[in-house]
């Protein structure tokens, strides 16, 4: 970092409000920040190295231990790459299956965005009930795929477990608890004076550095960027479904828009469950030669594999673009620029809701 | 004294450029300078934080998809690219090559003529 005053303010790598570890070096000038710089490295796990070589039934499990808060989403694209390059198709129900289990994934991560949000602006008790909702969207995903969080639930040519009646009901029930609890806590949120005063206005990422940084999923939509992969899948395209898009660019925008996919995702759910198609839920299929790169809309925006593998479906090469590259970035060099408090520095940085288990692979 | 945490991040952000994707990005700029792909891995690792060398190929693609519709001579030049998105220069140094480039074309000088010499000040700036 190029030195223009010489304060510098390192947050992390070992900091109370960071989830995984991460230096950040602030340069200061009194409280005001010039410039910050990101220090990676205490986490790598080299998992794209790992992942070369190996069959496909191997790197289909590491694609999802990339991240402990989003592997579903690792895990569909993954699979829904092997399965464009091999073409395989998908059962409907299955194709049902994957969107019902990518969205309460996504209820999850964003829950967990949110409570980190909350109790990194001193507001735990808000957090805390973030945390018991969470609970709720976690049980569901273990009712349906069989685990909390390495679930493994995609395979080529389908999904593992069908949805039994039974849980039908119990998604539906819960789902119909989750929601009300959701408005609450949103209205909590955008009528509470404190937390509007700590989050209005701070941190700003206009459109213009959003889309410099190519920054994704929800911190580009807080900040007026319409984008969103879902609208190009065809199973999302089947069931109906609308961005949530906000303009302020701010602390405040970025949860708010999490807490308004939270009910979208109610929503979605809801629909697939409606409209869930009978049949099978494998189709089976071989996996082979072939390169591709597939995007996929993860919790915290565009996540994109790079793929090649040979005929007997060895992955050969694999490049994994992690939205949380981008936002932590964007974060890092434009949000947390000009702050006037160094106390916005964490909540500014929580914001984007960045995974350095993801940036750093 | 010795900091605990302040270490030498060269290797790290070494290790960063080494992914295929890098390694694609780099190769497009080496060939676009006509220099080799070592030394543009030296200025970037001098220049930037893990964070940004990271999102390179990310940001690289979305320049690609701006640059649509902007001012060809500035498109040929990299203003944007090589000051905004992939920062390896100062704006000052970019508008002091752009006003020469510009100067050039204005004196009679062909548009061609005129970017294949702003294109070898921006490599001598770049390059120094």
């Amino acid at each position: 970092m190029k030195k223009v005053v010489d304060v510098s303010f390192p947050v992390g790598p070992v900091h109370p409000c960071w989830k995984e570890p991460v230096r950040l070096k602030c340069e200061t000038k009194g409280e005001k920040v010039l410039q910050a710089e990101v220090e990676l490295g205490y986490m790598k796990k080299g998992i794209e190295r790992i992942m070369r070589g190996r069959p496909w039934q191997e790197v289909m499990f590491l694609a999802e231990r990339i991240c402990g808060i989003c592997s579903v989403i690792h895990n569909m694209v993954f699979i829904e790459g092997m399965e464009a390059m091999s073409g395989i198709p998908v059962p409907p129900r299955a194709a049902y299956l994957r969107v019902i289990a990518n969205e309460l994934d996504r209820i999850q991560s964003h829950l967990l965005a949110n409570f980190s949000y909350c109790y990194t602006i001193e507001h735990e008790t808000l957090g805390m009930y973030l945390l018991n909702v969470r609970e709720k969207a976690m049980d569901l995903l273990e009712r349906l795929t069989g685990a909390r969080v390495n679930k493994a639930y995609m395979i080529p040519g389908g999904v593992r477990f069908d949805l039994q009646a039974e849980d039908h009901v119990i998604i539906s029930s819960t789902l119909d608890q989750i929601e009300p609890d959701i408005m609450r806590y949103t209205r909590m949120f955008s009528e509470g004076p404190l937390i509007g005063l700590r989050s209005r206005g701070i941190g700003i990422l206009s459109e213009v550095h959003a889309r410099e940084a190519h920054a994704v999923g929800p911190t580009a939509r807080a900040s007026g960027i319409r984008t969103d992969l879902r609208t190009q899948h065809p199973t999302y395209q089947k069931i109906g479904f609308s961005p949530v898009v906000r303009t302020e660019g701010d602390n405040f925008a970025r949860v708010m828009v999490r807490f308004q996919e939270v009910a979208e995702s109610i929503g979605i759910i809801r629909r697939c469950l409606d409209g869930l198609p009978e049949g099978l839920i494998r189709s089976g299929g071989v996996c082979g030669a072939g390169t591709i790169t597939h995007r996929g809309e993860a919790p915290r925006g565009e996540l994109t594999y790079y793929l090649k593998a040979d005929e007997y479906g060895r992955i050969v090469d694999i490049s994994i673009q992690t939205p949380s590259i981008m936002n932590i970035e964007a974060s890092a060099h434009y949000m947390i620029i000009g702050a006037t408090s160094l106390a916005d520095v964490t909540s500014t940085f929580i914001s984007a809701d960045p995974c350095i288990a993801c940036t750093e692979r | 004294m010795d900091l605990l945490y302040e270490k030498d991040l060269r290797p790290f952000k070494f290790r960063i450029l080494m992914s295929s994707r890098h390694e694609a990005l780099l190769r497009a700029l080496a060939a676009r300078f006509g220099v080799s792909v070592p030394v543009i891995r030296k200025r970037m690792i001098e220049r930037f934080d893990m964070q940004l060398l990271e999102n390179l190929p990310a940001r690289y693609e979305a320049a690609e998809q701006m640059s649509e519709g902007s001012d060809p001579v500035d498109k040929a030049l990299g203003v944007e690219l090589f000051t905004r998105v992939i920062p390896l220069l100062d704006p000052g140094v970019m508008d002091e090559i752009r006003h020469r480039v510009g100067v050039l074309i204005k004196d009679g000088s062909s548009v061609e003529d005129a970017v294949m010499a702003g294109h070898t000040l921006v490599k001598e700036a770049l390059f120094r």
